[in-house]
C-alpha cells in the first residue's frame, strides 16, 4: 500500500492503518529499536508504542515521508526506554559509543548550557547537515541516527573502517566548529 | 550541554536526510540480508554491497571518483607499455577504487551485470577463487602487505569467468535482497587487469582479451562491427596528459570526456554476456577503452572517417 493511502487510513481513523504500517514498516522500526535496546521484547514494545504514537499524531500531522516519521518516533521511544533501563548505570552498546564520540563536538562553557534547547539545536543541526557532502551526511546519520557500527557502515559504503572513522572524526570536528560559530563557544 | 542533547536534537532533523540515509543502505534497511547471511555457510555465500551497485552506476556515467592514478606509458615500435599498477601509498588521503589482488596483479573494478535469476550469473562464472573481504584500504595496505592473495577493497565471492583469461578478467558475485519487497537480485561485478602489459594493436585488447568479434550479438549495427574491425588493426598510442594534442583533441587529465562534447562521444558496446564495454570515440579517430580512469590516456587510432557515423 502506498504511504499516502496509509496516511489516509490514519486520517479516517481506520484501524487498518496500524496493520498496514506494521506490514510495510514493522521491520524497519524494529531494527531501529533493536539496535538501541538489544532486546527483542523491549524492541517489540517500542514498535507497538510507535504505532500508538503515529495513531495519536496523525492527524493532525500529515507526514511527507512516513518511513522517517515512524523512524523518528521509534528512535525517540527507544532512547527513552534505554535511558529508563540504564538509569544510574553506565549505558552500553552502539548508543553509548555514539554518545562518547559526540562528546567530541560539545563545546564547554555557560553559553552552551543556555542554548541547549532541543529545537534550537535541531535547527542548527539541519543547517550543519546541509553543509556536508551527501556521503558525509549519510555516514554521519548511519552512525548517529541509526546507530550502525563503523564496521557495518564501512561495508555499506564499500570502503575501509579507517576511512569511515576518519570521515566521522572530521565531521565531528566540523560540527564542533559549527556549534561554536552558532554561539556555543568554549 | 551533554551528548544526549545532541542525540535528542538529531531525532527531529529533516526527514529527507533520515530517509536518504535509510535508502543508501543502513544496517536497519538491510537487516533481513544480514540475518540471511548469518545462516549461510561463508564459502557459498554471496555478499551484498549496495555500494557496488552505486559504484557501477557511477562507472556507467563515467564519473567514478577514484584516487588519482597518474596514467603513464611508453610509446615504442612495438606499441605502448602500461606500467604495472601499484597500490597507493598509505599517506594518500583519497577515495579508493574497487580492486582485487590476484596472482600478484591488481584488477580494477569495471562493469557489472545483474539478474533476478541466480542461474544467469552462474552460467558466466567458472572457478571459485575465494572470498574478497575488503581488507585493503589506503591506511592498512602497507602494513598488511598488499600482495596478499585476494586482498581487496571490495566484498564478494571471487570467480574466474568462463570466456575470459584469468590474467585479464575475474569477477565477484553478490546478491541483494530488497529490504522491503523481499525479492533477491544477483550481481556480477567484473575486475580487469590491463596493467603491466604491452599493447601493440587494438586486437591485443579487443580480440585477445575481450573476444569482441566472437561475442558481438548478430544484431549489432554494421557500422559498429566495421569500426571494431578497424580498431583491431589500429595501433595503440599513449598520449600524455597536459600535452597539446591531449588538451586540444582529447579532453583533460580528469578523463571527463563530456567536457569536449564537440570532439568526443561515448560508445557503448554490449557483448553477449551483457556486460557493457565503454569507449570514448574522438572525432580525430582516437578511441579509448574506458574500463578505468587509469587507461584514459591509451588510444587506438583509426581513420577519422571510420568514426564519423557516431557524430552524425
Amino acid at each position: 500500500m502506498e504511504d499516502t493511502e496509509i496516511i489516509a487510513l490514519y486520517w479516517d481513523r481506520d484501524e487498518r492503518a496500524i496493520s498496514e504500517t506494521a506490514t510495510k514498516y514493522g521491520s524497519y522500526c524494529h531494527s531501529i529499536a533493536y539496535r538501541l535496546l538489544q532486546n527483542t521484547e523491549d524492541a517489540k514494545e517500542c514498535v507497538n508504542d510507535t504505532y500508538v504514537g503515529a495513531w495519536n499524531s496523525i492527524p493532525p500531522h500529515r507526514p511527507e515521508l512516513l518511513s522517517a516519521f515512524l523512524g523518528k518516533i521509534t528512535r525517540r521511544i527507544s532512547i527513552n526506554r534505554l535511558r529508563e533501563r540504564n538509569a544510574g548505570k553506565r549505558a552500553a552498546g552502539q548508543y553509548a559509543l555514539t554518545l562518547e564520540e559526540l562528546s567530541d563536538c560539545i563545546p564547554s562553557g555557560q553559553r552552551a548550557e543556555d542554548m541547549a534547547e532541543t529545537k534550537e539545536l535541531t535547527r542548527i543541526l539541519n543547517a550543519f547537515l546541509a553543509t556536508l557532502s551527501i556521503e558525509e551526511r549519510r555516514v554521519f546519520l548511519c552512525r548517529y541516527w541509526y546507530f550502525d557500527s563503523v564496521k557495518e557502515i564501512a561495508k555499506r559504503f564499500d570502503c575501509g573502517q579507517s576511512k569511515i572513522k576518519m570521515m566521522l572524526k572530521r565531521t565531528r570536528e566540523k560540527l564542533l566548529t559549527h556549534l561554536e560559530k552558532e554561539g556555543f563557544y568554549p | 550541554m551533554k551528548p544526549e542533547h545532541l542525540q535528542d536534537a538529531l531525532n527531529d532533523i529533516n526527514e529527507e536526510y533520515v530517509a536518504d540515509a535509510h535508502a543508501c543502505g543502513t544496517a536497519s534497511s538491510l537487516s533481513k540480508q544480514t540475518a540471511k547471511n548469518a545462516a549461510t555457510p561463508r564459502a557459498k555465500r554471496f555478499r551484498f554491497r549496495l555500494a557496488a551497485v552505486a559504484v557501477y552506476t557511477l562507472i556507467s556515467l563515467g564519473a567514478l571518483s577514484v584516487f588519482r592514478l597518474i596514467p603513464s606509458g611508453t610509446n615504442a615500435e612495438q606499441g605502448v607499455t602500461i606500467p604495472k599498477a601499484a597500490l597507493p601509498e598509505p599517506s594518500h588521503t583519497v577515495d579508493m577504487v574497487g580492486l582485487i589482488c590476484h596472482n600478484g596483479k591488481v584488477y580494477y573494478q569495471t562493469g557489472s551485470y545483474s539478474s533476478d535469476h541466480k542461474e544467469d550469473i552462474f552460467r558466466l562464472v567458472e572457478t571459485y577463487l575465494g572470498e574478497a573481504v575488503a581488507d585493503v584500504d589506503e591506511w592498512t595496505v602497507k602494513k598488511d602487505g598488499w600482495i596478499t592473495e585476494l586482498a581487496a577493497t571490495t566484498w564478494g565471492s571471487v570467480y574466474t569467468l568462463k570466456n575470459y583469461d584469468e590474467d585479464f578478467r575475474i569477477c565477484t558475485a553478490n546478491e541483494w535482497q530488497h529490504p522491503e519487497e523481499g525479492h533477491t537480485r544477483y550481481y556480477l561485478t567484473y575486475y580487469e587487469c590491463l596493467n603491466g602489459i604491452t599493447l601493440t594493436k587494438g586486437s591485443d585488447l579487443l580480440e585477445e582479451r575481450l573476444h569482441l568479434s566472437e561475442t558481438l550479438p548478430d544484431s549489432t549495427d554494421p557500422e559498429i562491427t566495421e569500426l571494431v574491425s578497424a580498431l583491431n588493426d589500429a595501433r595503440f598510442v599513449y598520449v600524455a596528459p597536459n600535452t597539446t594534442p591531449y588538451n586540444v583533441y582529447l579532453g583533460d587529465s580528469t578523463g571527463d570526456f563530456r567536457r569536449k562534447k564537440d570532439y568526443s562521444e561515448r560508445l557503448v558496446i554490449t557483448p553477449e554476456d551483457q556486460v557493457p564495454l565503454y569507449f570514448t570515440v574522438y572525432k580525430n579517430g582516437y578511441v579509448c577503452y574506458n574500463s578505468h580512469d587509469l587507461y584514459n590516456n591509451y588510444f587506438m587510432v583509426v581513420d577519422p572517417a571510420k568514426v564519423e557515423f557516431i557524430f552524425e
